[in-house]
């Protein structure tokens, strides 16, 4: 990779921006008949959902006084269950006579397989062009439940099986078993830190949407694999995970996720671990201005196959090189532009910064990396856009595209 | 089997027959064996031409050129039908199976499928549909018995409103009723059950947040609130318990309790309107929504409502406290004017999208139909028959009376001339029209028609003449066709290079105060024209001149 001396100057700007334009918004348009008693509730569209289902996720039952947050929450957690077309969720409040009000919650179930058929073309493309395919059975026993299937093949085979169940007031159990063959090799490309591992990653989750501003949970992970590292032997390792996860938005979105491994089989160090992203949406008129600060740190004894990586078009992104940079700690900052051009149309220009600190032999090079790049957003009758990006690696890397489906693109 | 019996047509106790041009069908049994019935009694008998109609009503939810319609079709397949089938009572499909299972058909479920859209293609695609009602009672009418009148507007559909029957259900479960209606439709768009339950659909578009295809069919949503709904309260439960799909309003009528209200709906909100106290014993209701919590969803467009509900309030107070079914088919055939002597020639109650009128009389149990001729039926005979007769002798009624077809007067002649030449290609408007305003040249509506047609043909001396009579000499209740006629003039003005007249024709139409929000169409020709030239093509089509 090339040295980018302007790389650090580049993260400090980022992130001077990204504090500078925090602004406190003045107060959301609320529901008009914020404080009116709730004189009838109706959920509609459930065709296979139990209502009880949804009931047991409203934050008001008949009797309460409505507040305005009670919106978003309730669409929030409702979206969270994932059972039904989001385009058709609503919840409108009307007026009753005698000062009450009758609140609507519309819920529509979906198909079985899919929510939208044009999203289900396009998502299995992207899949089997990307050598995996996941199918979702979309809460086949309306019980709030959906299933999860899928496998990859290729040179990391996996196969994994998922479940999602809505409990009550807004908690959500997740769980997940998979079988993976994993092997990996990170940057620098002439001589790369690699691992080859083969077993099973098993984790479960609970998840609270409190209040409409603040989620937090905590996340239990099992992982027996054997690994080998850089090409030596295969061990046994059986990192037995677990840790809390907030996330807020407010003015800003915030994420932190907390963990703490062990491995049971004692043959790798215990080591504490945390994530935390930042990130600001700045209205300009029909466009928006991203400002995404990433960073994460875990104890240095982590072993490789455990470390973060980060790269690509990854959750931690440096578009224009691949998904391939491996560390104990990394930092990136990300901006990005979106210009409306007409109602459904986008066009996006972004660039990202970032590194990782790694302890490994071969990773002395790493270096700050940047890449840039354009993309076009077009709206889908599903609501969210298709998302075309070219970006290029400008301290290296090289040219990349992607093409998928995102509602928040 | 299916026999023949002195002109009856007999499935089981199941029928069907004619009085006149009038089509009668009496179904009775499990959803199939209704599905069935409507097969072998009303499809099969004429299979080629109501399969024409099939074909066009599937054509209404299915145009557009080759992407969108493959688009609609890949849609329709896997998400309308699904959508559909998951939200639709099953007896309702069951219906629909029983229909395709009748026909023979090799692959019955892809027919229920088509049927389905068939039921559904309102709320896939909108189609022009004016649409008017109203009902009286107590007070307001003879005898203090309730009445409701209806005409049912659709541009475009004269072959489908010839098919148009009349059709008595006895289901399985719930309440029987009866409906004026078209094949293979499962759904109503109006009708009246035994306990005296009258309901009528009006379209009342919604902005696109307040509409959706995640939900019923709304012609399915009204079966099954007539067919479940033993009063007004039961009706505003069901559909409010109905997830809807796009703006309507909805006349409920209770013959038992003597009242009546519209439903003003979106896919996710309704409110309930009621007679106001000014009239108590009356209300009406068009394209448009009155009540202000639901005013704020709707989109604009111009469906002339304000015109003819004004008409209603003009009309109404005439009638008061003699209302009968005669005096009700005139209101139904209401022509924009009282005065004869001063015809104005406009699309009103009754215009040139009207394809079925009927009154409903709830405390008899009668409904008077006019005959089906297609556009302009309002004009023509009201037969009068007796549901409750039907219902308990389960045989083919006999007339319960006549309304006679509307007097052909010269003007009545020439109203129809116009409401025909409204829908017709410039070179029969021409035709039509020319001699109407020769002897009308008052008749504002007429001269607006006529000038545009002359004006997309290339003649543009005549137009503006024409035009020029319309916004300077003519009558115009409605100004909407004030705004129409002056954006049309500065085209015409601009096409010919005389930017000062144009200048003068587009401001005067933006001061044309109107009865109604309407659609954005000419008011930004007139706009536009202010900014710059604009000019009509050889197409007939406007454009910016100095795009050219």
């Amino acid at each position: 990779m090339k040295r980018n001396l302007l790389s650090p100057f580049f993260l400090a700007v980022v992130t001077v921006i990204s504090f500078l334009s925090f602004s406190i918004p003045t107060n959301a348009a609320g529901v008009a008949n914020d404080g009116a008693r709730i004189g009838e509730v109706v959920i509609l569209g459930n065709s296979r959902t139990g209502k009880e289902v949804i009931q047991r996720q409203l934050p008001f039952s008949v009797g309460d006084y409505w507040r305005d947050e009670h919106l978003a929450l309730t669409l929030t957690r409702l979206q969270a269950l994932n059972c039904f077309d989001p385009l058709s969720l609503r919840v409108i409040t009307e007026p009753l006579p005698g000062g009450e009000l009758r609140v609507v919650v519309r819920a529509s179930d979906t198909h079985l397989l899919y929510l939208d058929p044009l999203e289900f073309v396009i998502i299995k493309l992207e899949n089997l062009f990307s050598n995996y395919c996941t199918q979702t059975f979309y809460n086949p026993f309306g019980t709030g439940l959906n299933l999860t299937v899928g496998g990859g093949w290729g040179a990391n085979p996996w196969i994994g099986l998922g479940f999602n169940q809505a409990l009550s007031n807004g908690w959500f159990l997740q769980g997940n078993l998979q079988w993976s063959e994993n092997s990996r090799q990170f940057y620098p490309t002439n001589d790369p830190p690699s691992f080859h591992s083969t077993g099973f990653s098993t984790g479960i989750s609970l998840l609270c949407y409190n209040r409409v501003d603040c989620e937090y949970g905590g996340t239990f992970n099992y992982s027996p694999v054997r690994v080998a590292l850089d090409g030596a032997d295969r061990q046994q390792q059986a990192y037995l995970s677990f840790g809390p996860d907030f996330k807020w938005s407010r003015w800003f979105e915030a994420q932190l996720a907390l963990r703490y491994a062990l491995d049971l089989t004692g043959n790798f160090p215990p080591y504490p671990a945390v994530n935390a992203i930042l990130l600001h949406r700045r209205p300009i008129g029909k466009n928006q201005f991203l400002t995404t600060l990433y960073a994460g740190h875990m104890a240095k004894t982590a072993p490789l196959n455990r470390q973060f990586t980060i790269g690509g078009f990854g959750t931690v992104p440096i578009r224009g090189f691949s998904p391939a940079f491996t560390g104990h700690t990394y930092l990136n900052a990300s901006l990005e532009y979106r210009h409306s051009l007409s109602g459904n149309l986008w066009l996006l220009t972004y660039a990202d910064c970032g590194r990782t600190w790694s302890d490994h032999e071969k990773t002395g090079d790493y270096d700050w990396e940047s890449g840039a790049g354009v993309g076009l957003a077009i709206g889908t009758p599903l609501g969210y856009p298709v998302r075309l990006d070219l970006a290029h690696g400008l301290t290296g890397g090289g040219l990349a595209w992607r093409i998928g489906l995102d509602i928040d693109f | 089997m299916v026999w023949e019996n002195d002109g009856v047509l007999w499935a089981g106790k199941a029928w069907s027959t004619r009085i006149g041009d009038l089509r009668l069908a009496y179904f009775t049994g499990s959803p199939e064996e209704i599905g069935a019935q409507m097969f072998h009694l009303v499809i099969a008998p004429e299979f080629e031409k109501m399969m024409e109609s099939f074909a066009l009503i599937k054509q209404q939810g299915m145009s557009g050129g080759f992407l969108e319609r493959t688009f609609k079709n890949f849609y329709a397949q896997f998400k309308f039908i699904p959508t559909f089938k998951r939200h639709t009572p099953r007896e309702y499909i069951r219906e629909l199976e029983g229909f395709a299972r009748a026909t023979g058909d090799p692959r019955p479920g892809r027919l229920v499928n088509d049927l389905l859209m068939s039921n559904a293609w309102q709320d896939v695609s909108l189609v022009y549909g004016g649409c008017s009602f109203f009902a009286a009672w107590g007070e307001a009418t003879s005898n203090n018995r309730m009445l409701v009148g209806r005409n049912l507007d659709y541009s475009g559909l004269g072959k489908l409103a010839e098919l148009q029957s009349v059709y008595f259900y006895e289901p399985e479960s719930g309440y029987r009723f009866v409906t004026v209606n078209y094949p293979s439709m499962v759904g109503i768009m109006h009708g009246m059950n035994e306990k005296g339950i009258v309901i009528a659909k009006a379209y009342s578009t919604v902005v696109p947040e307040e509409a959706t295809v995640d939900g019923i069919p709304f012609t399915i949503m009204l079966r099954h609130a007539l067919q479940y709904g033993g009063s007004i309260d039961e009706v505003i439960n069901i559909i409010k318990k109905t997830p809807r799909t796009v703006g309507l309003n909805i006349l409920v009528a209770d013959a038992a309790r003597r009242e009546a209200v519209v439903l003003e709906v979106s896919a996710y909100r309704m409110t309930v309107r009621r007679a106001d106290r000014a009239h108590a014993n009356f209300i009406y209701g068009a394209n448009r929504f009155l009540n202000s919590y639901l005013k704020d969803y709707q989109k604009p467009g111009w469906l002339s409502s304000a015109f003819r509900e004004n008409r209603f309030e003009r009309l109404m107070p005439a009638f008061l406290n003699d209302l009968t079914v005669e005096t009700a088919v005139r209101i139904l055939r209401d022509k924009g004017t009282e005065d004869p002597e001063a015809p104005t020639f406009l699309p009103s109650i009754q215009n040139y999208a009207t394809i079925a009128s009927m009154v409903f009389d709830p405390d008899r149990l009668e409904i008077w139909v006019s005959a089906p001729g297609g556009f302009l039926t309002t004009d023509q005979v009201f037969i009068g028959i007796s549901a409750a007769e039907v219902w308990r002798t389960g045989q083919p009624p006999s007339p319960v009376g006549f309304t006679p077809a509307t007097e052909t007067t010269p003007e009545v002649r020439a109203w129809q001339q116009v409401m025909t030449a409204a829908g017709a290609s410039d070179q029969r408007k021409k035709e039509l029209l020319t001699p109407v305003v020769e002897r009308y040249p008052k008749a504002g509506y007429a001269l607006y028609l006529l000038g545009v047609a002359c004006l997309r043909t290339g003649e543009f001396q005549a137009a503006l003449g024409y035009l020029e009579q319309c916004v300077t000499h003519a009558e115009l209740p409605d100004p909407y066709y004030l705004l129409a006629a002056h954006a049309w003039l500065g085209v015409g003005y601009d096409t010919l290079g005389l930017r000062e007249q144009a200048l003068q024709h587009y401001e005067a139409g933006l001061a044309v105060e109107l009865l109604e929000d309407v659609d954005p169409v000419f008011p930004q020709i007139c706009r536009v024209g202010l900014r710059s030239p604009l000019l009509i093509d050889e197409k007939g089509q406007i454009k910016q001149a100095h795009r050219k």
